[in-house]
């Protein structure tokens, strides 16, 4: 019995021991897997680190990107705006509330240095009230040189670059109300020089590098803009001053004219009435000298009666002097006008050539007009256009030798008809083409010492042309001849 | 019920209140509201805001208060004002009080009072939901919230603004009828024939291993896993002390620590407010000793959806109780209060946030919130009825319909 429990304890320490050794396994199992289990959570707690300093990383690189991005395109914005601004005013302007919110700032300010007035102007205020800015300037002015320094030193600064704590931050803080702040120059090339504050009262808003850097843009760009500005109104001005110097020498001019037809006026009144004056005398002249010729009152000596013909010719002459003179001051003083009518040149040239062929043939001259098909009727009045196709054939038979030539030519031009009468004459001097067609001038040439002349010929040519709202000029060479054109309107 | 709704951003108060009440009476028919609720920018002067809305509409029941953003269905402003008249249907009730002095008053004791107050207007009627508006620089709230639901009910369901304004730091303004108070909470209780549905969501998730709270007391955390608290930021983020301190507002906002509740799905977020220098964290609401807390992630995308989750947990919620034909029937509001903090992270996006819950409410529910630095809230939604939490970082969407 003994020996049989001892056996059955044995096995049963046995079976115990065996429990006992599996279950320790099973311990140690359960701990390695709790070992391998809290390794893994530990490992996951790593992973886990990694993963917040990545995210914290990409959240600062996200936001930043979001700031420039944002910064970017307000500046677009402003940019757009302040490029259009050629006005100081406006390029102020241009910086609103709405901007500087969206660049996450709620104040702003700007002023620029007065030399003039030796200190600072207001030139923005956005967030601040009266009294605020009133201080401000106050501490400005007190403190000129400082921020003048600043302005030279041409550096932007913020609570991003001033360390904490620092005086000058403090300071600004205090006296702008606002904890977070970027400050840059405004440097325009010439002009006023002055400086750009943003800031905010937030004290949630940390300035970044890229706060300085897009205040820094803006602020160069306000400063080039401004430049651009100054040089703009620069130019306005001389252009202004350009223009009322024009206004003031057109005046004088205006007024010269005026002075001159004055004048003019006066003169054609002056040779009018002492043409009409001399004309009384001269006829009775005249008529005496035809008595006289005629041998009514007696016949007289041979001598005496040669002179009396030579007082009737000159008599003639002085006749025609005065009605020339008498027609051009009528013309310029406008007291003759023009009774213009529909005629054909063809039949005005035939009649005038037809008039002077006996003159032509004396000296051999071959007489020609040429005209162009289908030219119009011309507006005119034909008795004051005869006298000048008269006077210019006339002049061209005198000045031409024998055997020469004169030719009119008729051809159309835009808005009237142009005549050229053309000879193979002995030509003008250069010097004398200008001051052919004034009053009494006559070139100083051999013919002109031979033939008599008044030297008012031209000039009612160029009186007549004009009064039909045409042109008269001349062409000439010495020894090759002159051309002298007209132009006349077509009906 | 009927409702309008007004906003301006002038900075006179009494043009903006003006502005403000002639787009709002439009949608009451120009009759007269029983109920203004107001958010106002806090530079604003609170007084005349009162007295000109009083004088606009005499007798009306006045509620609201400052903020450092405005939310309302216009879109989001820093200076502004939005205001809600709300003109109620028979058998609807609301009731609203205040609680001040509150530096020199227990949180415990401040909020046990605003509830006995808060019942106290509301006898034999049933009560549904209420409303809070506290000044969030007075500090730990968690207890407040604990004091109000020992007098209102453990599961009576609350929304609570947290009230601070930390751009400009200007105080804060709880308003109530013509009393513009700034050491107080005010509440409202609403009761009677109503509708409403409570959506409240965060969006960040947790990341690595759980850590445990080793040493804390309220807001003040010492020691997690018996390290100095600071480390668990230092060892995540692989940065110096001195560096975290610099970033800390940023940090805070993209890694808030995560406090696991027991019995609930979701986790609470805590804010870091600043770092001591023997390493202890400061946060925004209490984390007590042996709590086990994660280290949460967000991002802009994750924030968003949790917006749209909050809205349509709202939407879901409000519609659940009302009959099927009756539902395009009813006129509704909503209320949004939306974590400062978010606002920080989302930036330029913020606005989209308003933007979700427009779209998912429908374009004619009028909307009016506030930014807030907490927010009081159940943890899930409202039918569950569970317990009040002080929330950090959360979106909340409250509808009211009738």
């Amino acid at each position: 019995m003994f020996a049989f429990l001892a056996i059955f304890f044995l096995f049963a320490a046995l079976y115990l021991g065996f429990l006992l050794t599996s279950k320790s396994d099973k311990i140690k199992q359960k701990q390695v897997e709790i070992d391998k289990l809290k390794r893994t959570v530990d490992e996951m707690d790593e992973q886990a680190k990694l993963v917040v300093r990545t995210d914290i990383e990409l959240n600062k690189t996200q936001e930043e990107l979001d700031k420039k991005i944002i910064g970017l395109y307000v500046l677009q914005k402003i940019s757009r705006s302040i490029s259009t601004s050629l006005e100081e005013r406006w390029i102020y302007k241009s910086i609103e509330m709405e901007t500087i919110k969206e660049l996450g700032f709620e104040k702003s300010l700007a002023f620029s240095f007065d030399k003039k007035e030796g200190g600072f102007v207001t030139k923005i205020n956005l967030g601040y009230p009266e009294n605020e800015l009133e201080k401000i300037e106050t501490f400005l002015g007190k403190n000129q040189e400082f921020w003048l320094n600043f302005i030279t030193r041409e550096k932007t600064f913020s609570s991003f670059s001033l360390p904490e704590g620092l005086a000058v931050r403090e300071e600004i803080n205090g006296i702008f109300k606002i904890s977070a702040f970027v400050i840059s120059p405004i440097l325009a090339k010439e002009g006023n020089k002055g400086f750009l504050l943003v800031g905010t009262e937030s004290l949630d808003v940390p300035i970044t590098e890229g706060d300085e850097e897009l205040i820094t843009i803006l602020a160069n760009q306000l400063g080039q803009s401004l430049e651009n500005a100054r040089l703009f109104e620069k130019t306005w001005r001389a252009q202004q001053e350009l223009e009322k110097r024009v206004e003031e020498r057109t005046h004088e001019l205006t007024q010269a004219l005026e002075e001159k037809e004055k004048i003019s006026k006066r003169k054609s009144d002056f040779v009018s009435s002492v043409a009409h004056e001399l004309r009384a005398p001269l006829t009775s002249i005249k008529g005496y000298a035809a008595i006289l010729s005629s041998g009514k009152l007696g016949i007289l000596p041979e001598d005496a009666r040669l002179r009396i013909e030579k007082l009737n010719k000159h008599s003639d002459e002085l006749v025609q002097l005065v009605n020339d003179l008498l027609d051009i001051a009528r013309i310029e003083s406008g007291k003759v006008t023009m009774r213009q009518e529909p005629a054909g040149l063809k039949k005005i040239i035939e009649e005038t050539i037809d008039l002077l062929s006996v003159q032509c043939k004396e000296k051999q001259i071959e007489l020609s007009s040429h005209l162009g098909e289908e030219i119009p009727n011309v507006l005119v009045d034909l008795i004051q256009i005869k006298r000048v196709f008269i006077n210019l054939i006339n002049n061209a038979i005198r000045f031409t030798p024998k055997n020469g030539q004169i030719n009119v030519f008729v051809h159309k031009i835009i808005g009237g008809i142009q005549i050229d009468i053309s000879d193979t004459g002995c030509g003008i001097p250069a010097d004398a083409l200008e001051k052919i067609f004034n009053e009494f001038y006559r070139v100083d040439n051999a013919i002109n010492m031979q033939v008599k002349g008044t030297g008012l010929g031209l000039a009612l040519v160029k009186n007549i042309i004009e009064a039909h709202k045409g042109k008269t000029w001349v062409k000439s060479k010495l020894g090759e001849g002159s051309t002298f054109s007209f132009t006349l309107p077509h009906v | 019920m009927d409702i309008g709704l007004g906003t301006s951003v002038d900075k006179n108060p009494l043009v903006a209140v003006k502005e403000a009440m002639r787009q709002a009476k439009e949608g009451i028919g120009n009759e007269t509201a029983d109920l203004s609720i107001v958010f106002a920018s806090g530079d604003f002067s609170y007084s005349s805001i009162l007295k000109t809305l009083a004088g606009l509409m005499p007798g009306i029941s006045i509620i609201g208060s400052s903020g450092t953003g405005i939310i309302s269905s216009h879109g989001i402003q820093q200076h502004g004002l939005s205001l809600l008249l709300i003109r109620l249907s028979e058998g609807m009730f609301i009731h609203s009080s205040y609680s001040d002095n509150l530096s020199a008053k227990e949180s415990l004791r401040a909020g046990e009072e605003l509830g006995e107050k808060l019942m106290s207007g509301l006898h034999n009627i049933p009560r549904s939901f209420s409303t809070i508006f506290y000044n969030g620089s007075m500090g730990e709230s968690s207890n407040f919230a604990y004091g109000l639901q020992e007098k209102l009910g453990r599961s009576f369901p609350l929304v609570g603004a947290f009230l601070t304004d930390p751009i400009r730091s200007l105080r804060t303004h709880l308003l109530l009828n013509q009393d513009a108070f700034t050491d107080a909470c005010v509440g409202m209780i609403w009761g009677g024939k109503l509708n409403f549905g409570i959506g409240t969501k965060h969006g960040w998730k947790p990341l690595g291993k759980p850590h445990t709270v080793t040493s804390s007391v309220g807001n003040v955390v010492s020691t997690i896993d018996d390290q100095p608290a600071v480390q668990l930021y230092a060892d995540y983020l692989g940065t110096e002390v001195s560096e975290l301190k610099k970033e800390l507002k940023h940090i805070s906002v993209l890694y808030p620590m995560g406090l696991d509740v027991p019995g609930e799905n979701e986790y609470l977020l805590r804010n870091i407010i600043s770092i001591e220098n023997d390493g202890a964290l400061i946060c925004r609401g209490n984390i007590p000793e042996g709590t086990s807390i994660r280290i949460m992630i967000g991002t802009n995308e994750t924030c968003l959806e949790a917006t749209r989750q909050a809205a349509e947990e709202a939407v879901n919620n409000f519609t659940g109780t009302i009959m099927s034909h009756k539902k395009q029937q009813i006129k509704k509001f909503a209320l949004v209060f939306s974590s400062f903090s978010r606002y920080n992270l989302l930036r330029r996006m913020a606005g989209k946030e308003i933007e979700i819950i427009k779209a998912t409410l429908g374009e004619d529910t009028p909307i009016a919130g506030v930014y807030t630095s907490g927010e009081l809230a159940p943890l899930r939604e409202a039918a569950y009825r569970g317990q009040l939490y002080f929330h950090n970082q959360t979106v909340n969407v409250l509808i009211i319909g009738g």
